[in-house]
């Protein structure tokens, strides 16, 4: 498996270079540059805004400390997601326990308060959006990685394959079978041919 | 049920219009033909669709943030994390590589000062009342070349009375010749010595009295000085004229005690 070089990208390898030798203001305009794209993976993987913006600030961190690390010949944008995949994995379990956690003290409030009213369609369509949040959730690290950057940071399988370190034909198939897992979780769900 | 398996990862990318001609009409003549495809190929488009919704809906969160302020907020949380430090390779060039080089500079020098050939081998000699000496400010004094011919001809001429040692007897024997060098030598010790009356020079003066008075003895002793003797002078000597030399490139060296 051989990196895409981005030779071509002369304007962000010349920032890069300026934050190896301290220039703020250029660590400043590579935050500018990447932020949206780390918050789209981090969302996408928690759903979940604080949480997002948390990754985000952890990644240019991360980013910041080890930037003498990064190769020139490698893309840095998929060194700098596989920085942020690496830091939602590691915050994902925390994130579960406290989202469970939350989920009983919902439950108790929906249980007791009132709940607003909804037309029929909206509360099928937010029942689905939220049963394929949940099946996006119970997917395994892996799956999860390659299926929110397919859809949430519009990746190729070959750039997906790049940050993730495995071949092309195992992000394809990650895929598929977080594809199947979510259509079994969602198959209650009529659906009409 | 071959076919399926090879259909089925096309899903997706079917329905977003990535498929080759080739793949899509596979794809279609498939799902004509095949009813459980079918059925997964619908399910598929209703994940996709309700993927569309999330997608959406992260597209809004991301248009409600302001990311220009949000940038501000993330580089003074890396700023207040880091205390202001630079990234590693600029501080490691900026400090680390300066750092490093001045040490290995040092190191350099010390390991010259030890293992030179003019480094002193060994433990030190050890004399009754040992002067301090500092050769800077001796050379500033009496002169950097009178002091170096000085201590070149005292070693010589303590390693010729070596050579007459009498291993029996364990004494020197002292000839004319060797008589007229010594009485030269204590001659030069005394002209030094005159010129370091100073008192902050007293400690300098150590050095010529020891010399002076190690080779009064051996004019005094008629049946000769014992070996012992000179050849603890002969050590002094070489050590103080092996640190004059280390003076010589650039080093000052001041020892109060061996």
């Amino acid at each position: 498996m051989t990196e895409v070089t981005h030779v071509d990208n002369l304007a962000e390898r010349q920032l890069i270079l300026k934050i190896k030798e301290g220039d703020q203001q250029a660590f400043h305009e590579l935050i500018l540059l990447f932020e949206k794209k780390v918050f789209r993976l981090a969302w996408g993987f928690f759903q979940d805004r604080d949480e997002a913006m948390e990754i985000v600030q952890e990644t240019f961190l991360k980013v910041y400390e080890k930037i003498d690390r990064y190769d020139e010949r490698s893309s840095f944008q998929n060194w700098l997601l596989r920085i942020s995949k690496n830091l939602c994995i590691d915050a994902y379990r925390k994130f579960k326990h406290r989202k469970t956690h939350q989920q009983d003290v919902f439950e108790l409030v929906e249980k007791w308060g009132q709940t607003a009213v909804k037309s029929e369609d909206r509360v099928d369509r937010d029942s689905f959006e939220q049963s394929l949040k949940e099946g996006i959730a119970g997917l395994s690290n892996r799956q999860r990685l390659v299926f929110v950057m397919k859809h949430y940071n519009l990746l190729k399988y070959q750039e997906i394959a790049q940050v993730l370190k495995i071949s092309v034909g195992t992000a394809k198939s990650l895929h598929h079978r977080a594809s199947k897992s979510l259509q079994k979780k969602l198959a209650h769900y009529e659906v009409s041919e | 049920m071959k076919e399926c398996r090879h259909i089925q990862p096309l899903f997706f990318a079917g329905q977003d219009g990535e498929l080759s001609p080739a793949d899509k009409q596979r794809l279609t003549r498939h799902l004509e033909s095949c009813s459980n495809c079918r059925a997964a190929y619908n399910r598929q488009a209703q994940v996709s669709k309700g993927l569309a919704g999330l997608v959406a809906g992260a597209d809004m969160v991301e248009a409600s943030i302001d990311w220009a302020e949000q940038a501000h907020a993330i580089h003074r949380y890396v700023k207040s994390r880091t205390m202001g430090r630079m990234p590693s390779r600029a501080l490691a060039w900026k400090i680390l590589v300066p750092m490093a080089a001045t040490l290995f500079i040092l190191g350099i020098g010390l390991g010259y000062l030890l293992f030179s050939p003019l480094a002193v081998k060994g433990p030190l000699p050890v004399l009754s009342s040992e002067p301090q000496v500092s050769w800077s400010v001796l050379q500033t004094t009496l002169g950097k070349k009178e002091l170096s011919n000085y201590l070149t001809n005292a070693q010589i001429l303590l390693t010729d009375l070596m050579r007459s040692c009498d291993p029996g007897s364990g004494q020197v024997d002292v000839d004319q010749l060797n008589r007229n060098r010594v009485r030269t030598m204590l001659q030069q010790s005394r002209y030094f010595d005159d010129y370091l009356h100073d008192p902050q020079l007293m400690s300098a003066r150590g050095l010529f009295k020891q010399i002076d008075w190690l080779l009064y003895e051996i004019l005094a002793l008629d049946d000769g000085a014992s070996c012992t003797q000179v050849s603890r002078l002969q050590d002094y000597v070489r050590r103080e004229r092996l640190l004059f030399k280390i003076r010589l490139i650039g080093k000052d060296i001041v020892y109060s005690e061996v």
